[in-house]
């Protein structure tokens, strides 16, 4: 670096200019960078990525700031709360880039920009391989998996290399994706991201907070819900009579079906007296007066409340004694360690029927409190009055960001839990944290993890100026040499880490979306039909016998053995652009899955109309010349990548089934929570030829951003953070994990595969099933 | 923790990540800082410093100097210290913590003795070891005589962390105190009984071993990242005396500069030219080095660090969660952070 070079570079980058290889700054000033997520790894990143002398970058993110960002978001200011997350973090990181000193570098003359898309990921409109196929890499900052596969997905299919992160407390990781470089992708592990509950669990036989929780969830949905059929508390009066009916013979089975049935009579009874509360809402506002006017007339309020506190004396009567005391008449509890006891009816009544300040009322209310089951019951028939009484109907799904949802829930969660002799009770806030999976965010591991991500972001660009510059022969193999993935760790491993970075992981052999089953075909959308598509190119070309075809997630095309033909035949003559869901057009990706074959891909799209053959031109002495091409149209594609291989489908077929079966007892009826996977899922993960390392750290491995404080838990290691906060008795299953560590030779790591890792005593697991949430909120 | 207080003791990147973390997270600051603004900060890439700003004001002032600009004799007046410049920017960011937020413009000379044991934490960086080992010592006079005082019963203790990043790599000395007991997390919602640190090797202890002795179980010589922050600590000690380096002085010369004085500094502590190799074979060239050393800050390397001594800082606020005893080592190459005990050879046994 001369004097001069010094001094025309920005002071806050000449240290990233002495650090870094010298023609890295310039490749950092010229590169487009792809922000997904601005919550609170996003806001970090932003903050480093403008430090670090980024110039052009673009933001997705489908939020808007909420007052609970504020203490770990930190480019977000009260006045900001309600706007677009991506636009206000964008704003305050332009702030940030250092302005080039002299208008005649070339490296870079155009103005930067940090453009927000106030958008989701999701939208194929929008943000389609062609749109990725812009960028230099992208980084992911999300919280969910659905937006995850999607980007991991479209990295894949563009071929761009992606740097993904996920934090949950004091435990994170990144990893870099790359196509390319020939390694783990984010979906060659299988991400399960549901705990299923048996349903008789969840109606009949509660042992946990969880349980309760996810019980006073369904409740919800009963009650306030647009559709109480969706509601697995409900059953109709048709089904109910034949289940009856079916299983009479046997006892065993009668027994359970005529729970259900009690079970869902009292449910019926929840169903009438909400009904009867709406109604009463009707009578009273049917002379034509709008909602608010109610006020003015008070008797006539007086009455309509008295009519709802009956009602919702019902309510909680059926739900907490009727219906318990039908159970336990039937002899359900009578090997059960403890009989649930109802509440007693003298005290629903005493608080239903005057009117007592609910918890949440009073002035010395805090989240974390414990409520009594007075207190609860006051907080159920107060829940209900609001609605009642709002002109704003209540949502009909479950949020724990609703705040009388999440009264809802914990009041009768804690009621199921009283009546169960479940513990421990659930303050709302704890409750929150079971129902919403919430983890509190940590603010220094999101800005260790967005550091970590910058730094391979550094090594990425590295790699595709060397390429440039033709020092090495591909971006992938730098990549795979000089990227790592990195485990964030609470407690540090035997040889002292903390942050402990491992060689990327190979793939997953059996990976369909990365194992070249992302296929690119090119071809004209116009003219194709379905049915070309289906014989020329899915069964033909690819070797599908059974498919179905999905576009925009809905099946345009199925068949198999007991699959009526003539269902989607409509569709088979249409042209691909005019099928339903949106039709097929550029940069549409395409869902293929034939179950016979255990084999699904996904077929990315590219509008080509205009194809041209290359031909020998014998006047011009053998050189070569191209025309248009005059071929059947049916022969005008192209596919991209290799044909995707057809595994054996026993070892993966096995896969999914255990996991499904480890968890459910109740094959038929059982509830899905949302991001409560048991750790046995982790050690039924396939245990391909893959390298140790990757395999032994993944109970380490940790998902999530937190973009709203919370996240939702997804793997091994964030099971252990969710059992910590929801007070929950963790598996045994993760002890043979906690037993091994994994260790890392650094001397002799460096990209040789056979040295990489070794597997000593205790895995980072250990770590991550030792670690406890700490809430550093400020607030 | 909603008490507490953190001294930071200059602002450099990496410190200022740490500020930013423990504000957020409502632990109060107080910044001393003396250095001139916006030139002592200038390649500090840190949110509370914009660069536009301070460019701006560096442009002016230059103009003046040359007599083109306006005549502005309140902006030459307006001389600030980098502590002054900082503090509303912290306000900004928690606003809960105004009016316990602090700033100190006196230089660390001149604060005494007394002054440091007070905090919960004092996070230090571009100290002089000489600088390091006083605090040090003021510190565990602080509270010995506190403990004294208070009958043997005081748990007070003050996290006394000296940090510096250069280049892609950061290190980090920490004192947790000799009194400072810790509970292990012990799965969920189990804490082990309170802990001692061992073993317990005082900051001012630390900077008296030997650096050549400075070796572990993993470790059969110095750490390069150890090695490289003690140069940096004795090179920008003498930049210091000699007004060398940085700024706009000959970029040339203060390389040459580095270089021979890394060079006899290696001498002097005996240090082998193999412990600056980052693999096997591939040596950190003293050239590319004395790069590093004028101009140190990278924004990621400071981001990281600052979160792992967030972390640290947390753990001795709340008593929870086993400390990093003694020393961090982070290399931004692979994104590796890890603890190394340092300590004379009697006590390691």
């Amino acid at each position: 670096m001369s004097t001069s070079e010094s001094s025309s570079t920005p002071p806050i980058l000449r240290g990233i200019h002495a650090a870094l290889p010298a023609p890295l700054l310039s490749q950092i000033l010229s590169s487009r960078i792809l922000l997904v997520g601005s919550g609170g790894i996003g806001c970090e990143l932003l903050k480093n990525l403008a430090l670090s002398g980024f110039r052009h970058v673009q933001v997705i993110d489908l939020d808007t700031i909420d007052v609970s960002n504020l203490n770990r978001q930190f480019l977000f200011r009260s006045r900001h709360v309600g706007m677009a997350k991506c636009k206000v973090a964008s704003e305050a990181a332009m702030q940030m880039i250092p302005p080039l000193h002299n208008a005649d570098n070339d490296d870079d003359d155009t103005p930067p920009a940090y453009v927000p898309h106030h958008g989701n990921i999701l939208d194929n409109n929008q943000f389609h391989v062609p749109y990725i196929q812009t960028f230099s890499l992208v980084l992911n900052a999300l919280d969910n998996i659905t937006a995850r596969r999607r980007v991991n997905r479209l990295c894949l299919a563009s071929g761009i290399p992606l740097i993904e992160a996920g934090t949950a407390g004091y435990l994170g990781q990144v990893t870099v994706i790359d196509k390319n470089a020939g390694v783990e992708c984010y979906e060659c592990q299988a991400k399960s991201t549901q705990k299923v509950y048996p349903i008789c669990t969840i109606r009949s036989t509660p042992s946990m907070p969880v349980h309760c929780v996810v019980w006073a969830k369904e409740l919800y949905k009963l009650c306030f819900g647009g559709k109480v059929e969706e509601s697995m508390l409900f059953e109709d009066e048709e089904s109910l009579r034949a289940e009856k009916d079916g299983a009479a013979d046997e006892n065993d089975l009668a027994e359970k079906s005529s729970a259900d049935t009690t079970d869902g009579a009292g449910k019926t009874d929840t169903e009438k007296s909400t009904d009867a509360s709406n109604k009463s809402v009707d009578s009273t506002t049917n002379n034509n007066e709008p909602p608010g006017e109610k006020s003015t007339h008070q008797s006539k309020d007086d009455n309509f409340e008295s009519t709802l506190r009956l009602a919702a004396q019902q309510a909680l009567t059926a739900l907490f004694v009727t219906e318990i005391n039908k159970q336990i008449g039937m002899n359900r509890y009578k090997n059960a360690e403890k009989v649930p006891l109802p509440l007693s009816l003298e005290d629903l009544e005493k608080c239903t029927a005057t009117e007592v300040i609910p918890p949440t009322q009073r002035k010395d209310y805090q989240p974390t409190q414990i409520w009594s089951p007075a207190e609860c019951l006051v907080e159920m028939v107060s829940c209900f009055l609001q609605v009642s009484n709002s002109s704003t109907p209540p949502l009909p799904e479950f949020d724990k960001d609703d705040e009388m949802a999440m009264r809802f829930v914990t009041a009768a969660s804690n009621l199921r839990s009283y009546v169960f002799h479940i513990e421990p009770i659930q303050s709302l806030y704890s409750a929150k944290g079971i129902a919403g999976n919430i983890i509190p965010a940590i603010a220094t591991t999101n800005a260790i993890v967005a550091g970590l991500q910058v730094l391979q972001a550094f090594h990425i660009l590295k790699c595709q100026w060397m390429y440039k510059n033709g020092e090495i022969e591909d971006v992938g193999g730098g990549i795979k040499k000089l990227c790592r993935y990195t485990y964030c760790l609470r407690e540090k491993t035997r040889r002292g880490y903390i942050l402990q970075p491992t060689t990327l992981p190979l793939p997953n052999p059996n990976c369909f979306v990365c194992r070249n089953a992302v296929i690119s075909l090119s071809l004209n959308t116009k003219e194709w039909t379905l049915q070309m598509l289906l014989t020329r190119v899915i069964k033909k070309e690819l070797g599908f016998s059974q498919p179905t075809i999905l576009v925009g997630g809905d099946i345009v095309y199925e068949e198999g053995d007991d699959i009526d033909p003539s269902e989607y035949a409509s569709n088979l003559s249409k042209k691909l652009i005019g099928l339903p869901s949106g039709g097929v057009g550029h940069g549409t990706v395409i869902g293929v899955e034939d179950f016979t074959q255990d084999l699904e891909v996904e077929i990315c799209v590219s509008h080509k109309d205009e194809w041209f053959i290359a031909v020998e031109d014998e006047v011009a002495g053998g050189k070569k010349d191209i025309k248009l091409d005059d071929r059947e149209e049916s022969e005008k594609f192209e596919i991209g990548g290799k044909k995707p291989s057809v595994p054996p489908s026993a070892a993966t077929t096995d896969e999914a089934q255990t996991t499904k079966d480890s968890t459910a007892d109740d094959d038929d009826s059982s509830v899905e929570v949302m991001g409560m996977e048991s750790t046995a899922n982790n050690a039924q993960k396939p245990s391909a030829e893959n390298n140790g390392s990757s395999k032994e750290a993944e109970a380490g491995n940790v998902e999530d951003d937190d973009d709203d404080s919370d996240i939702e838990i997804i793997e091994g290691g964030t099971t252990d953070a969710v059992a910590a906060t929801s007070n929950e008795n963790t598996s045994e299953s993760r002890m043979p994990l906690k037993k091994r560590r994994l260790d890392w030779d650094r001397e002799n790591q460096n990209g040789d595969d056979a040295k990489k890792a070794k597997i000593a005593e205790d895995t980072p697991a250990a770590n991550s099933a030792e670690i406890e949430i700490i809430e550093i909120d400020s607030d | 923790m909603s008490n507490a207080r953190v001294l930071y003791l200059n602002l450099t990147g990496v410190t200022c990540e740490i500020m930013k973390n423990l504000v957020l997270a409502g632990v109060a600051a107080v910044v001393c800082d003396p250095r001139p603004y916006p030139d002592a900060v200038r390649e500090l890439p840190s949110s509370f410093f914009r660069a536009s700003e301070m460019e701006k004001i560096i442009a002016d002032r230059q103009k003046e100097i040359k007599g083109e600009g306006e005549p502005d004799s309140k902006r030459i007046k307006a001389f600030k210290t980098v502590a002054a410049a900082v503090a509303p920017e912290v306000d900004e960011l928690n606003p809960l913590l105004v009016g316990r937020n602090a700033i100190e413009e006196r230089s660390i000379s001149l604060l005494p003795d007394d002054y440091f044991g007070q905090f919960d934490a004092v996070v230090a960086s571009r100290l002089t070891v000489e600088e390091a080992k006083r605090i040090s010592m003021a510190i565990q006079k602080h509270h010995h005589a506190k403990k004294y005082a208070d009958g043997d019963q005081s748990e007070e203790n003050t996290l006394f962390i000296v940090t510096d990043t250069f280049g892609l790599d950061g290190c980090a000395h920490l004192d947790f105190g000799s009194s400072h007991r810790y509970r292990r997390e012990l799965g969920k919602d189990k804490l082990s009984d309170p802990t001692k640190i061992n073993p317990y090797v005082s900051m001012a202890d630390m900077f008296d071993v030997p650096l050549a002795d400075a070796s572990g179980r993993w470790d059969k010589i110095p750490p390069r990242v150890l090695v490289l922050q003690r140069l940096m600590m004795d090179y920008w000690e003498e930049n210091r005396k000699t007004g060398g380096g940085g700024g706009d002085s000959d970029e040339e010369k203060s390389k040459e500069d580095f270089v021979a004085f890394a060079k006899q500094w290696l001498d002097t502590n005996k240090i082998p030219q193999s412990s600056l190799e980052i693999e096997e074979g591939q040596s950190m060239e003293l050239d590319h080095l004395a790069g590093i050393a004028l101009h140190p800050e990278v924004s990621p390397v400071a981001a990281v660090l600052g979160g792992v001594l967030g972390n640290e800082v947390i753990k001795s606020l709340t008593r929870k969660g086993e400390p990093a005893n003694n020393v961090l080592l982070f290399s931004g190459l692979d994104g590796g952070c890890r603890n190394f005990l340092l300590c004379a050879e009697k006590s390691r046994k």
